[in-house]
């Protein structure tokens, strides 16, 4: 169990993150939350690439800065990842595995192990470089797979890739073994859906809401409208455009408002939830 | 472990990585030789080679060192290569280091039937390559740049060509008098106090490094 407690964290006078406190259990959780939520540096935190308060962080109720072997359950995915370009994919992820001292024996099957469970035995052989970018995040995935961690994180694994890769990952992630920690964070609703048990969602360093799905879309319920896009303008304020899409009637507007409308309402989605914490609706 | 890491490094500079070996055993080889064979083992010669090994050797000391640093400091997601310790990279420095200057030793221990003083020149190129192994340890984990860490340093081994000193000392070093109590005092000695000042400064900056990309 990771256990974060009045944890906070502050660049000269801009404090990131703000007294926070959540802990994580066995299971999937996405982090959600703006640009600037403060998500990547929560994460650099529990990775302790930024120093922290001795006692804020604790794993299985020691405080990771005194615990000597922490770092060997974490397996973390950086938002940008294209490390040893130069290098074969099996070399590279040898590499990954001498940094994180991984035991010598067993090694090779550990890194066959984990190219295969992303689908790039095949490339197993390539260098880096000749990669997509798909690839290459796979290639991330697999090396934070190296040592089997109990804890896994992942910032931003879906940005910049297409559907298909998109859902490669949701398939990689609902394959991991469900009594890890596994971390997901990201600004894409539609990554964490299907994938995750619980949403934690940051907003300017605090968490907004912590729970399950479905407990994040009932927060919009009630609250969700479809409206045609000439009705919008007569609401002005009132309302807060979530989507647009085209249908037979014309461009419709999915919208969130606090105020009893007179408009169709339907059942709020994850993405609905997420947007009325953020907008205050 | 380390060495099957720092194996990779180099295999990860590919054609890089024989640079430092080029130019020891082959353009230093082939720019002494005839010399040699036109003047002898003439004071003229000690000159061009002190000139040489001067300028030329230190700044190829730090070549593997900063070059490996490169993912460290400049790729997309360095970041991790940090969050596992040890989180400065300082062993394989000084393997890297120790290894070219075991090279350059091969080069001087050829040199002994030419100058048998040459042993004492191969202590002085220590102390200046040491200095310049703190001064691009220093500059790499403070400017984040592979590129402008090797302008730093190579400008530095051009000063110190372009810039006479009537007396020489630790940080303008280049001396074409033959080593002696006075260069131990005056440029050795103060050289290696600063290159540990400035290799502890180096890993001080590396510890704190948090220019994560």
């Amino acid at each position: 169990m990771l256990k974060i407690d009045n944890l906070s964290k502050k660049f000269g006078r801009k404090k990131v993150i703000n007294d926070l406190s959540i802990t994580f259990e066995s299971g999937v959780y996405g982090l959600l939350g703006p640009n600037g939520a403060g998500k990547t540096t929560l994460i650099r935190c529990i990775t302790q690439l930024y120093s922290t308060d001795p006692a804020a962080i604790t794993f299985d109720g020691t405080p990771v800065q005194r615990s000597d072997g922490y770092l060997s359950h974490v397996g973390y995915l950086p938002q940008k990842f294209g490390l040893f370009r130069d290098l074969s994919v099996y070399d590279a992820m040898a590499m990954l595995a001498d940094i994180k001292r991984i035991p010598r024996g067993g090694i090779k099957d550990e890194i066959y192990r984990c190219v295969e469970s992303v689908n790039l035995i095949d490339r197993i052989n390539s260098k880096v470089k000749t990669l997509s970018g798909g690839m290459v995040k796979r290639l991330g995935i697999a090396q934070a797979l190296l040592g089997d961690p109990e804890i896994l994180i992942f910032d931003e694994p879906t940005a910049g890739l297409d559907p298909e890769e998109r859902l490669r990952f949701k398939l990689i992630v609902s394959k991991l073994d469900r009594s890890k920690t596994v971390i997901i964070s990201t600004h894409i609703v539609s990554d964490i859906e299907t994938t995750c048990d619980r949403v934690v969602v940051l907003n300017s360093g605090n968490v907004d809401f912590s729970g399950s799905c479905d407990d994040l879309c009932r927060v919009a319920a009630g609250k969700v409208y479809v409206v045609s896009q000439e009705d919008t303008k007569t609401l002005g304020g009132r309302c807060f455009v979530q989507s647009q899409y085209r249908d037979e009637s014309g461009v419709m507007c999915r919208i969130l408002s606090a105020d009893e409308l007179s408009y169709e309402k339907v059942s709020p989605t994850l993405e609905d939830g997420y947007m009325c914490l953020l907008k205050g609706v | 472990m380390i060495w099957r890491r720092i194996a990779l490094h180099l295999k990860c500079l590919r054609f890089f990585s024989f640079v430092p070996l080029i130019v020891l055993f082959v353009i230093s080889p082939l720019t002494f030789i005839p010399l040699l064979n036109h003047y002898g083992p003439s004071d003229a010669l000690y000159s061009f080679l002190l000139e040489y090994t001067q300028t030329v050797f230190p700044f190829f000391s730090v070549w593997w060192i900063i070059f490996i640093s490169r993912e460290y400091i400049e790729s997309d997601g360095n970041e991790l290569l940090f969050v596992f310790k040890p989180r400065t990279l300082l062993r394989e420095y000084l393997i890297l280091f120790a290894a070219y200057l075991l090279c350059a030793l091969v080069l001087y221990l050829l040199l002994l039937s030419v100058f048998p003083t040459a042993l004492l020149e191969y202590f002085r190129l220590i102390c200046i390559c040491l200095v310049y192994f703190g001064i691009s340890y220093v500059l790499m984990y403070t400017t984040s740049s592979v590129p402008l860490t090797v302008l730093i340093t190579l400008a530095y081994s051009l000063m110190a060509m372009a810039v006479p000193s009537e007396q020489v000392n630790a940080v303008f070093y280049l001396s074409l008098q033959r080593f002696d109590g006075d260069i131990l005092k005056t440029v050795c000695i103060p050289q290696l106090i600063i290159a540990c000042v400035l290799i502890a400064l180096g890993c001080f900056v590396n510890k704190k490094y948090i220019r994560y990309r």
